[in-house]
């Protein structure tokens, strides 16, 4: 009985473990989540390396070429990590913040910046990709224009405020309005646009860039209208060595992914040549008596 | 049927885990966004006419620029298919009719300021041009109330309710460009009233004319020409009076008429390399003149302008990198006018000049790109600006701003050991040179070295090489290089090299060493002893019966377990012989009896493997049940004949086994 119960424990685990590795993941912005939501393609198609901590960011000194730094907001930043993400720009790196309705300001407060994230619904009821929660941006700066930019979805986004002169990079149509009484209409209490959606500033060697909308750059909006081209402006600047991070540290993650992370980081563990080699060994000895064991039942 | 049970408990853990992973998302997910490909399509016919409304609102406050770039969007509109015809054409005449409505606008204005200055003549050209701009502005507005109609018709306005808000935006539509229409009725108005006035002035003041001749019909720029005319009004000349002399319209010089109405000058050639210019005479009545005469310009007196023109060549290859020079030749070739001996030169990059220097007609200058200058093709124009006789030419060459691939040349050995290290030496060289400072990050597996390139691009250095999982095979080395200088891009590669983990195999062959002299033989052992057993299976279904052996199974198992023959009543010899028999199936079948069986029962189920010499156990049971379940006392002889029956069995059995 004892030896069928293990037998059962040992298949349900080998089962779970395997599923949990090769189970896509079904979280928003994961990289892997292959499905509409996740950021599988964009990953893939960037060259982006997914850090889960913000411990250990490229430095300037070690690495040449643009390095951009992705950010979705959701969870909250620790004092330390703002520090570090702020050191990564004044050292020369581009700090990318999608945000539509999570925890951008608390970054563009603590990096001194007055640029802030409406985070009020920004609807278009006619400039829009299929309905008005999906709202095209369909004005640009001549830079973006030149690179072959006319227009890009978003999908649920908001808009940016007090954005000084200079540092817009695109605008929503005059048709866009912030809804702030969250009807979906237009109203009295509602602003109406054009409203800046993207911008820019210069801050110590690098630079900040606010998107409002992390859905640009999912796997179903990515290629959607020139979302594929500006996302590779703002990351790339026609330097395709540059280096892509997407801070995967901040992004809600459900138990299946964690677990799919605590399984990578039990292998990477494991993949330690002696930890391994223990485990190999280990294994060896229980077949082998186990063998041994069963071999002596068999022949009394 | 333990297996079925593992099966199902495992099948149905997999289920649970499965629902726990698809329900999972939907717990957690939060609405930041939805399927774009699921999304619901809808369309708002009251956003498209609040647009055109905001739209309209930008022509009447003459803004037609503001109008076109509004309306250039449209095509990024959500709007039903059906819909593209009648908006493709609003957006067309919205365009046209704020362009004119502006222009129109502006004539006005100048109307005036003709009027103003008694200059009837352009007055009536303008006002001839004015009145048939108002005509095609008044179809215009007419064409857009009937594309508005055909949206209104597709969108089903006429048959909403009045107080909904697509009623109440297409309307206000309507009386926007109701508001254009009055607009152009009230320009027209304007105009007609400036006619009357024309009009009036025309019979009040008194008509002039001014002609003009020049000294040249032709001239070289910068050099001055004379010219003279006559003003007169009605035949008689009108001294005292002063004459501008227009240049393309725009006035240059200005004399003063004499008693005889006659005035002369000189003016020079304007700086206007264009073959010929249009030169007028323009008398505007003012001051004391004002109500008494008309203004009058002269008829156009053409004057060919003569220049010399140079062709501008030069000669840049197309490559450049970030903060590097490069070198321009250049060629002004004046063909056969006289050459200029040095000439001032601008360059520009991109529309924004990083240059200006005097270069003789055959020339050699560098630029400097800027470090941070983006990457890709960027426009380089020299402009030798006009100078005197001499035109402003230009030329311009496309510059693809790039940056150099590094080359790499490494030597690796062809083959490593681990744990240990392993020399890397090589060179890093690009198109332009050899790299100088670059950082060379050498990465394998944990292992990590960051080495620094020489002056002339060479480096060298070991890395140490750690322990991994690997037994003997190909190990990638990924070489990351960052170059110091702005102008080389920076590189990375891969490459394979032989490995042999010595640990790890000579773990491996000590484990096979371990296996082969204590796994080995037990494996070996326990495969024998299956497959004898299965060789002991009742393959043999017939058996003859043998002859009684001298050496029996039975004297063996006797002498073995030390009994003896019992010498007591004859169904005591008899059990005696059923019960070796029945140690002896049991050894051989390895099926023993329990408590439990009866004498039956176990022959029964020993039939199967005791084949034919199961009729004669079954007899002997038989014989052993009526001995021990009834009075029967078997005599000496039915001993005998038991005992040779048991034999044979007995005989049978150990045949079988060998």
């Amino acid at each position: 009985m004892a030896r069928i119960l293990g037998a059962v424990v040992l298949i349900t685990l080998i089962v779970s473990l395997l599923s949990i590795w090769f189970y896509p993941s079904m979280q928003d912005f994961m990289a892997a989540n292959a499905t509409w939501n996740g950021t599988r393609r964009f990953s893939i198609e960037f060259n982006a390396k997914i850090p889960e901590s913000l411990d250990n960011l490229p430095a300037a000194s070690k690495e040449a070429g643009q390095r951009t730094l992705i950010v979705i907001p959701i969870l909250d930043y620790s004092e330390e990590e703002l520090l570090l993400i702020r050191n990564f720009v004044d050292d020369g790196g581009t700090l990318l913040v999608l945000d539509d309705y999570g925890k951008g300001n608390t970054i563009m407060s603590y990096m001194g910046l007055g640029l802030r994230f409406s985070g009020a619904s920004l609807l278009d009821p006619l400039f829009s990709y299929k309905n008005q929660r999906m709202p095209r941006a369909v004005d640009f700066t001549p830079q973006l224009k030149e690179s072959g930019i006319d227009t890009i979805t978003l999908n649920h986004a908001t808009a940016l405020v007090n954005v000084g002169a200079g540092e817009a990079l695109a605008w929503s149509s005059g048709a866009s309005f912030l809804d702030g009484d969250g009807n979906g209409a237009f109203g009295k209490g509602d602003v109406k646009g054009p409203f800046v959606v993207a911008a820019e500033i210069k801050l110590g060697k690098g630079n900040v860039i606010a998107v409002a909308d992390p859905s640009i750059m999912i796997d179903s909006m990515v290629g959607k209208d020139n979302n594929y081209e500006f996302m590779r402006y703002l990351t790339r600047r026609g330097d395709d060595a540059g280096t892509i991070l997407i801070d995967g540290s901040h992004l809600p993650k459900s138990p299946l992914d964690i677990a799919k992370r605590k399984l990578y980081l039990a292998q990477r563990t494991l993949s330690n040549p002696y930890a391994l080699m223990g485990l190999l060994s280990c294994v060896f000895i229980a077949v082998y008596r186990y063998t041994l064991w069963g071999g002596e039942s068999t022949g009394r | 049927m333990a297996s079925v049970k593992i099966l199902q408990s495992v099948s149905a853990l997999l289920v649970c885990f499965l629902i726990l992973a698809l329900a999972t998302p939907s717990a957690f997910a939060a609405l930041r966004h939805e399927n774009p490909d699921d999304a619901r399509q809808t369309f708002s016919g009251p956003s498209l006419f609040r647009y055109y409304s905001d739209t309209l609102d930008m022509t009447l406050k003459n803004n037609p620029l503001e109008v076109e770039k509004r309306l250039a969007r449209m095509p990024f509109a959500n709007l039903p298919k059906s819909l593209e015809d009648s908006t493709g054409k609003f957006a067309a005449t919205a365009v046209e009719v704020s362009y004119l409505t502006a222009d129109i606008d502006r004539n006005i204005s100048k109307m005036k300021t003709l009027l103003r200055d008694y200059r009837l003549a352009e007055f009536t050209e303008l006002s001839t041009m004015i009145v048939s701009d108002l005509a095609r502005a008044d179809v215009l507005t007419g064409d857009l109330n009937k594309a508005m109609e055909a949206i209104g018709k597709e969108l089903l306005v006429h048959s909403a309710t009045s107080n909904t808000e697509l009623k109440a935006a297409f309307n206000d539509v309507l009386k926007k460009i109701g508001g254009l229409d009055a607009l152009i009725v009230s320009n027209t108005n304007q105009v007609s009233n400036l006619q009357k006035a024309f009009e009036t002035v025309q019979k009040l003041v008194l008509s002039t004319e001014v002609t003009l001749r020049i000294g040249s019909d032709s001239a070289f720029v910068g050099d001055t020409i004379g010219f003279e005319g006559r003003l007169t009004s009605e035949g008689r000349p009108l001294p005292g009076r002063e004459v501008a002399i227009l240049v393309n319209g725009s006035p240059v010089a200005a004399a003063a008429t004499g008693e005889d109405g006659y005035y002369e000058g000189s003016l020079k050639v304007p700086g206007i390399y264009a073959p010929e210019i249009d030169i007028q005479a323009l008398y505007v009545a003012g001051d004391s003149d004002i109500g008494l005469y008309v203004s009058s310009v002269s008829p156009l007196v053409r004057l060919k302008v003569l220049f010399y023109n140079a062709s501008f060549d030069i000669a840049v290859t197309d490559k450049a990198f970030p903060g590097l020079e490069k070198e321009i030749r250049g060629r002004l070739d004046y063909g056969r006018y006289p050459v200029l001996s040095a000439r001032k030169i601008r360059i520009h990059m991109d529309d924004i000049v990083i240059g200006e220097e005097m270069v003789e007609p055959d020339f050699f200058t560098r630029i400097t790109i800027r470090p941070d200058m983006s990457l890709g093709k960027h426009t380089l124009t020299l402009s030798a600006s006009a100078d005197g006789r001499y035109s402003e030419v230009t030329t311009s060459a496309v510059l693809n701003v790039s940056r150099a691939v590094p080359s790499l040349d490494i030597d690796l050995p062809v083959l490593a050991l681990v744990p240990g290290s392993m020399r890397l030496r090589g060179k890093l060289v690009s198109e332009v040179g050899p790299l100088k400072g670059a950082s060379v990050n050498v990465g394998m597996g944990e292992s990590q070295v960051l080495l620094v390139t020489q002056d002339d691009g060479s480096f060298e250095g070991r890395i140490g090489m750690k322990m991994a999982l690997d037994l003997i095979g190909t190990r990638s080395i990924g070489i990351q290089v960052s170059p110091q200088e702005p102008w080389n891009a920076p590189m990375s590669t891969t490459k394979n090299l032989v490995m042999v983990n010595m640990v790890n195999s000579g773990i491996v062959i000590m484990l096979i060493i371990v296996f082969r002299r204590a796994f080995l033989p037990g494996l070996l052992r326990r495969t024998l002893t299956r497959s004898r057993r299965r060789s002991m299976r009742p393959k043999v279904a017939v058996v003859t019966a043998q002859p009684l052996p001298a050496q029996s199974y039975r004297s063996g198992q006797l002498s073995a377990a030390g009994d003896k023959e019992p010498g007591g009543s004859t169904a005591e010899r008899m059990l005696y012989f059923y019960k070796l028999l029945i140690r002896l199936i049991e050894r051989v079948t390895r099926k023993f009896m329990s408590p439990q069986h009866t004498l039956r029962e176990f022959a029964n189920e020993n039939g199967k493997v005791l084949g034919p010499l199961y009729t004669y156990f079954l007899e002997l049971t038989r014989i052993v049940e009526k001995v021990r379940y009834s009075r029967y006392t078997p005599s000496e002889q039915d001993v005998l004949s038991f005992e040779q029956l048991s034999r044979n069995v007995e005989s049978g059995l150990e045949s079988r086994n060998g």
